[in-house]
């Protein structure tokens, strides 16, 4: 991480409680949480683990009532902290009365902005609204008011970009100009909290990665990380033509690895944990000349997600019966 | 501090024009619905039963119920405003817009009143125009403004009770049916009880006595003597006690604003 940048997201001790009083359910428990300036973050986790409600807590539209949150320093809900975020709702909002363009102006003059147009234009244009910049927002099909959703959170130039499953029930073909937007947007330093249930979006676009389980913080860390410790990596190792290895000389699997096999002159393995290359070739009884190619190819983050969630259920259940 | 009194003097000019615009696109429900309603009422009671009715404060039936329907209309279509408009955002989602934009509750309440202060104006000039047109037609004359500065402030006093009072029910609401029980249970018949129809003068002393405890009274009779020149009661009751109730009116609204609910329902 750059030394240089600064905590765009501080969440400190935040629970979020509904209904308080005998009926209450705590929806987020005790999170802390910070995200510097330029990540591209996801929040994860299982239905009702209380991603939602962080994030409506961060843009303001639940008071923290326990905890803090700080957007670039600036408590959140406050003027200024308001004018730093753009949110992207679960669910597409309606303003069935008025126009694309219409909506758009209304939003940049509720952020001060009174003459907009420009940004208003490119926001059409990358999320591809142009031809229905005067249509009324009832004509549209639910993934335009999805773009327009988005071009909602960020025609005031947020600094922080809050994702709320934003292509949940989206064709491939926005989603792929959707998150390539977003990629640009992040190049520019904008930074974005992403939930979402396509891990594999996850995956591929965020630094980091964090799991929340009934409302609990389980599992921060470096996506790389993350799948390097909770994944199994598929490891595929050529051999040279010719090259006789014989998979029963093996006394035991090396370790880290997990399953070994021969296929025709390739050797095909899984491991876990890091994999340091010249002890896995030893431990092969290879030689670097014996090889020639190797590939290897990450785990799913579905399969860390799945474990890490399973744990945490499992941990549960072990303190209850305690 | 200028920068920011700037921008929010922006958003709230953008809110105000978005509500504005709001019931300019459904006119035909927002302007000329109450229009017919308010004729119809001159029709009736103003013109074909005007023979019937007695004269009022030593005017005609129809030129005593002009002013009373302008009040009405004005009062009933200001609230209308402010509170279907946060219904119709609840239910479709976009009342959450308000909660995450860099604008404090007293502008939200200051623009809802405004644009509900418009809608009241623009129905009380229909109306006005309506009136006049029947009253012309049948006696050949136009009612006059005795007050016209004091029409405007009570006018406008009126519009921004009603339409914070509209404020206070949309924020509040949970429901459709809620709204409609407000409008339908207390707010209209405060109204038709608050002396549009007749004055509180042919009421029996008890019950005038009880009309002196509802508060579209005084703006009804405010109003009626900035046309007429008469009232049932000391104007400067009336002027003190509307602009008493427009203070408090609007300390509720912006009250409804900083804690209500915005979320869909």
């Amino acid at each position: 991480m750059n030394s240089n940048k600064s905590t765009a997201l501080r969440i400190e001790n935040l629970s979020v409680v509904y209904n308080p009083g005998a009926d209450e359910k705590l929806a987020v428990d005790s999170l802390s949480l910070a995200i510097e300036q330029g990540e591209f973050f996801a929040l994860l986790g299982p239905n009702g683990a209380g991603k939602t409600s962080v994030i409506s807590s961060i843009a303001g539209l639940l008071n923290v009532e326990r905890g803090s949150i700080e957007v670039f320093d600036s408590e959140t809900a406050t003027k200024s902290a308001k004018a730093l975020i753009g949110l992207v709702p679960q669910e597409p909002v309606h303003h069935g009365f008025f126009t694309v363009n219409q909506v758009l102006k209304f939003q940049s003059g509720y952020h001060g902005l009174w003459r907009n147009q420009e940004r208003i234009n490119y926001l059409l244009e990358n999320l591809q609204l142009v031809k229905e910049k005067n249509k009324k927002v009832g004509q549209l099909s639910g993934g335009m008011k999805r773009r327009l959703g988005i071009a909602k959170a960020l025609v005031h130039s947020p600094k922080v970009l809050l994702l709320d499953e934003p292509s949940a029930g989206v064709d491939i073909e926005l989603r792929a100009s959707l998150w390539e937007f977003m990629k640009k947007l992040n190049k520019e330093g904008m930074t974005i909290l992403l939930t979402t249930h396509y891990l594999e979006e996850a995956q591929r676009l965020c630094n980091r990665i964090a799991i929340m389980n009934e409302g609990r913080l389980i599992s921060v860390d470096a996506t790389q990380e993350l799948l390097l410790m909770m994944t199994e990596r598929q490891i595929s190792i050529l051999l040279r033509s010719g090259f006789a290895w014989d998979i029963s000389l093996m006394e035991a699997k090396p370790p880290g690895v997990v399953s070994l096999r021969k296929e025709g002159s390739s050797i095909e393995l899984s491991m876990s944990g890091r994999c340091n290359l010249r002890d896995l070739l030893e431990n092969l009884s290879l030689k670097i000349e014996d090889v020639v190619d190797i590939q290897m190819k990450e785990g799913p983050l579905e399969h860390a997600f799945l474990k890490i969630v399973e744990k945490d259920r499992a941990d549960s259940v072990k303190k209850q019966l305690r | 501090m200028q920068t920011q009194l700037k921008s929010s003097f922006v958003s709230f000019l953008t809110l105000t024009e978005k509500e504005v615009l709001r019931f300019l696109v459904v006119w035909s429900q927002t302007l000329i619905s109450p229009l017919i309603n308010s004729s119809l009422y001159i029709v009736v009671f103003g013109v074909s039963l005007s023979a019937l009715l007695p004269a009022q404060n030593g005017f005609s039936y129809l030129e005593f119920l002009i002013p009373g329907l302008i009040a009405m209309s004005a009062l009933n279509n200001s609230m209308q405003n402010s509170s279907s408009s946060i219904i119709i955002s609840k239910f479709h989602n976009d009342l959450q817009d308000l909660k995450m934009i860099p604008l404090g509750p007293a502008w939200i309440a200051m623009a809802y009143a405004t644009a509900g202060w418009i809608r009241g104006l623009a129905c009380a000039m229909l109306v006005l125009f309506m009136g006049q047109f029947f009253l012309f037609f049948r006696t050949g004359h136009l009612l006059g403004l005795s007050h016209p500065l004091a029409f405007v402030i009570f006018l406008s006093l009126g519009c921004v009770i009603f339409a914070s009072l509209g404020t206070i029910a949309g924020f509040r609401a949970a429901s459709f049916d809620q709204i409609n029980a407000i409008s339908q249970f207390i707010v209209l018949p405060l109204i038709y009880l608050g002396g549009v129809f007749y004055s509180l003068n042919v009421l029996h002393p008890f019950w005038q006595s009880v009309a002196q405890f509802n508060p579209m009274v005084y703006m009804i009779n405010g109003i009626r003597w900035s046309i007429l020149g008469v009232s049932d009661i000391s104007i400067v009751r009336c002027m003190g006690l509307t602009v008493g109730f427009s203070v408090f009116t609007f300390f509720l609204a912006w009250r409804a604003v900083k804690t209500g609910n915005y979320f869909r329902f």
